[in-house]
């Protein structure tokens, strides 16, 4: 295969997607590792903002406090995967840090990058916090163009049922 | 990998499971094949039944022709998927036929087999249709314990337009 989106972040769904990543499928020719930092910390608000909004969020946070976390935290995580991924590829390894709303972010660089796959963690939220936050592998397995690899762990429990309907309908 | 399970149907979303398996999964020792049957038809009843309802309904439709029947549509489809994977490699492979609700069944079956990977195909279901009629693939990702892949054709196209019709099902033919 020639190109493998994995997107990275600090929960343990990482670890898993790359764990799958050497076991489950064929060598890839270029392994990219994306990570979307959340500019908003906890916050719901994120989802909300439009594009316009989520660009002024951007620029009002250059150069601040804020942002310098943030850009460490993502070298730290990326630095940590990149070496654990050329351990196990001959191919090519490509880290990505890109802001904005998770699930966007994931589609718009499989379709940019043209990947031919998506590995990802599970978030292992449930019932009433699932339907609050959502779930950004839900949304990526719903759109994406590619197959999805959904790499579970052991925070991901069964769901309730009653739920299914609501979160359709988003 | 030691086994992966695979679950099909008969619509052309469950097709997609071919090109992912052949080209992008690394081979495993053994594959399950599963096919559930839905003993209700289109009727969307059965996801209203209890599992105690569910068994009655198994027992009351033993040995009759619209058992039979299922069972022989159940038969075909793993065939085909049979015949096509096997010309693919040298995989062994096991068929798995089972009646009821979908994605509890696939569920089931891959923590009784003990399979490390579920691969399932996916229908463009959206909107109303989704809502109604449910997406398979999401409950399977849902309650899996294990890694599920969800196959999709990598295409030039957008997908399809919302309220895809619910009927988008491959007929196989006698043929197969």
């Amino acid at each position: 295969m020639k190109k493998i989106l994995i997107p990275v972040d600090e929960t343990r769904g990482t670890k898993e997607a790359l764990a799958l990543f050497s076991t489950a499928v064929t060598p890839a020719e270029e392994v990219i590792l994306l990570h979307v930092p959340r500019m908003q910390g906890g916050s719901l608000m994120i989802d909300m903002l439009s594009d316009a909004e989520l660009e002024t969020l951007k620029e009002s946070m250059e150069g601040t406090a804020h942002k310098d976390v943030l850009d460490r935290k993502a070298d730290k995580i990326l630095g940590f995967y990149r070496a654990k991924v050329e351990e196990r590829t001959s191919g090519a390894v490509k880290t990505m840090v890109r802001e904005g709303i998770v699930s966007d972010v994931i589609l718009e660089v499989a379709r940019e990058e043209d990947v031919d796959m998506i590995i990802m963690g599970c978030s292992g939220k449930s019932g009433f916090d699932r339907l609050i936050s959502g779930c950004a592998t839900n949304e990526v397995e719903r759109l994406a163009e590619v197959p999805v690899l959904v790499a579970k762990n052991d925070g991901c429990q069964k769901h309730v049922y009653g739920w299914n309907e609501v979160y359709a309908a988003q | 990998m030691k086994k992966i399970l695979i679950a099909v149907d008969e619509t052309k979303g469950s097709r997609m499971v071919l090109s992912v398996f052949n080209n992008l999964v690394r081979p495993p020792e053994e594959v399950l094949l599963l096919h559930v049957g839905r003993l209700e038809g289109k009727s969307m009843m059965i996801d209203m039944l209890g599992e105690a309802e569910l068994e009655t309904l198994k027992e009351s439709l033993e040995e009759t022709e619209h058992m039979n029947a299922l069972k022989r549509r159940s038969e075909k489809i793993l065939n085909f998927y049979r015949k096509e994977i096997e010309n693919g490699g040298l995989v062994r492979v096991r068929t798995l036929s089972r009646f009821g609700i979908p994605s509890d069944e696939i569920v089931k079956v891959a923590e009784e087999e003990g399979a490390e990977l579920i691969i399932t195909g996916f229908n463009n279901r959206s909107g109303l249709d989704r809502i109604v009629t449910g997406c398979v693939c999401k409950d399977v990702e849902r309650n899996a314990k294990v890694p599920v892949m969800i196959a999709r054709q990598k295409s030039g196209d957008k997908k399809a337009p919302a309220g895809v019709p619910i009927g988008d099902r491959l007929v196989l033919k006698e043929g197969f």
